[in-house]
């Protein structure tokens, strides 16, 4: 019976490592996030990417000094907020192609916290990552933040707010934002590839990196709008004040509100 | 593997030396990997922090040959499709292979290979820098850089809640995975969407209970800790100095632009 129950806790322990293992990056030839690694670009394109990319970083800032100045208790929110994107960036998401892949989780951010604090959350998230799984890089980390931190969460917030707009189901806006934020970030890391290495021209460089790409990323795309309508869902269900509260969800009076415009 | 890095960050011999010393060794070392002629100049980045991390910083050798093969995927797609030409070759290049519009030129190649050895370099730099120095280092030193006090905070805060957040992640995935939820691809989407939705959940649920204990004691402006304070290491700084000094040199005379 003692060993039964030895063999048992054995058993349970490495079912343990192994499921730790298996969502931990320990598989790192499986990985495919597309984040330019360190050294891709060369120093003309790494400075141009980390200018271009400042504007809106220090917009971003300001944006949540402001608030933090406001709503003092916001600050633990967004602290929150970013580690949710690292460790939504930092997990493996199921997969078509049988690689493993990571979702980059700007859409659902650009929805719940706005594009430009996404652009300062993003920064702080791609800086870990940098330094705590070494995916991307220091001198890339300027197109990176253009193509993850603001990109990403724009076009995905765009979409949002255009399908809002149109009065379609929350389901639809959230997938658009999160399938759309993905392939834009991975269009502009394919931009930003090409204009680095135009071979023979900027164009055929694009086509050649996108195609190579969309491999992986066009399924992971749909499948991260997916797993985005699965999360607002269950959010709906679990987390409605929440979510009234940023303004996702109508509030009860101003549903009540626009069912009566609605009828009348 | 997760968080192996920052443990090896916060028990490294190098920790002591001061993070503007460790900045000079790394980002001077980037931007010389990305200036001097790949070839030699990239090998001699790789092997110098090479050697550096593991007999002064003291990094096992398993953890740095695993961090560095962290970004392969990417360096090794990025690679091929550089070395893959489309459309007509570029007049004067030599074609090694050709299928209609693709072509593999001996200049493609020699540009992939440029790109491979500087990537494989500045990983090393940024490893260096990764395993040797506590993310709360570095976020002390962006507040004494100036960055506004605040976003500083967040950042510090975010960094704290990870491990917990990763630590209910792990939990939820092995529960999910017991119940057979990641069988097949639609119950694994939906098992990973109420996974995320589940760490979102508890990040708020946290959030706020730290939130209110933290202003229980006052917490009004910002969460400083005390700081180790570290001077500057002469006999680093004078190492870096050398390292890069010969960096520049051999790198460019290896290469024979100035021979």
């Amino acid at each position: 019976m003692g060993i039964r129950h030895g063999r048992a806790t054995v058993s349970q322990s490495q079912e343990l490592v192994r499921v730790i293992t298996t969502i931990g990056t320990r598989h790192p030839g499986k990985d495919s996030a597309v984040h330019i690694a360190e050294g891709f670009l060369p120093v003309p394109h790494a400075v141009g990417w980390a200018v271009a990319a400042a504007p809106f970083v220090v917009h971003g800032v300001r944006a949540t000094v402001r608030q933090v100045r406001e709503h003092p208790e916001d600050r633990v929110l967004l602290a929150a907020a970013g580690a949710f994107t690292f460790i939504l960036s930092a997990l493996k998401m199921p997969s078509v192609t049988g690689s493993s892949s990571h979702p980059t989780g700007t859409g659902a951010g650009a929805i719940l916290f706005r594009p430009p604090v996404m652009a300062f959350l993003s920064t702080v998230v791609l800086l870990f990552q940098a330094l705590l799984l070494a995916h991307g890089g220091l001198t890339t980390l300027g197109a990176n933040v253009f193509s993850m931190g603001i990109a990403g969460p724009w076009v995905g917030y765009g979409a949002y707010a255009a399908l809002r707009r149109l009065r379609a189901p929350l389901e639809v806006q959230v997938f658009f934002a999160m399938a759309l934020a993905d392939l834009a970030t991975y269009l502009v890391t394919s931009f930003q590839l090409a204009l680095a290495y135009p071979d023979p021209s900027v164009g055929a460089a694009f086509a050649k990196f996108a195609t190579i790409f969309a491999l992986t990323q066009v399924p992971l795309a749909v499948i991260e709008g997916l797993v985005g309508v699965v999360l607002f869902r269950v959010l709906r269900s679990i987390a409605g004040p929440e979510l009234e509260r940023l303004g996702i969800l109508a509030r009860p009076a101003e549903r009540a509100a626009t069912e009566d415009g609605v009828h009348a | 593997m997760a968080f192996s890095i920052d443990a090896a960050a916060w028990g490294s011999p190098w920790r002591r030396i001061a993070v503007a010393d460790k900045a000079l060794l790394v980002t001077g070392t980037l931007v010389l990997d990305l200036l001097v002629p790949a070839w030699p100049g990239t090998l001699l980045v790789a092997a110098g922090l090479t050697i550096a991390a593991i007999a002064s910083a003291r990094v096992d050798w398993r953890l740095w040959l695993a961090a560095l093969a962290l970004p392969l995927t990417f360096v090794l797609t990025g690679v091929l499709s550089i070395a893959l030409q489309v459309g007509p070759p570029a007049p004067g290049s030599t074609p090694w292979w050709s299928w209609g519009p693709l072509a593999v030129t001996a200049e493609s190649v020699a540009r992939a290979g440029t790109v491979l050895g500087r990537s494989l370099a500045g990983t090393c730099a940024v490893v260096l820098l990764a395993v040797s120095t506590p993310m709360v280092d570095l976020v002390d030193a962006g507040r004494r850089l100036g960055v506004p006090a605040p976003a500083m905070d967040i950042a510090a805060l975010m960094y704290r809640l990870l491990f917990v957040l990763w630590e209910s992640a792990v939990t939820i995935r092995s529960a999910q995975a017991a119940r057979l939820g990641y069988v097949g691809l639609r119950r694994s989407v939906r098992s990973f969407g109420s996974l995320a939705a589940g760490v979102l959940v508890s990040a708020w649920d946290r959030s706020r209970r730290l939130e209110q204990g933290l202003s229980g004691r006052g917490y009004t402006d910002d969460l400083r800790t005390l700081r180790h304070v570290r001077p500057h290491s002469p006999v680093f700084l004078a190492a870096t100095g050398a390292w890069l000094l010969a960096l520049a040199a051999i790198g460019t005379y290896g290469s024979g632009v100035l021979g």
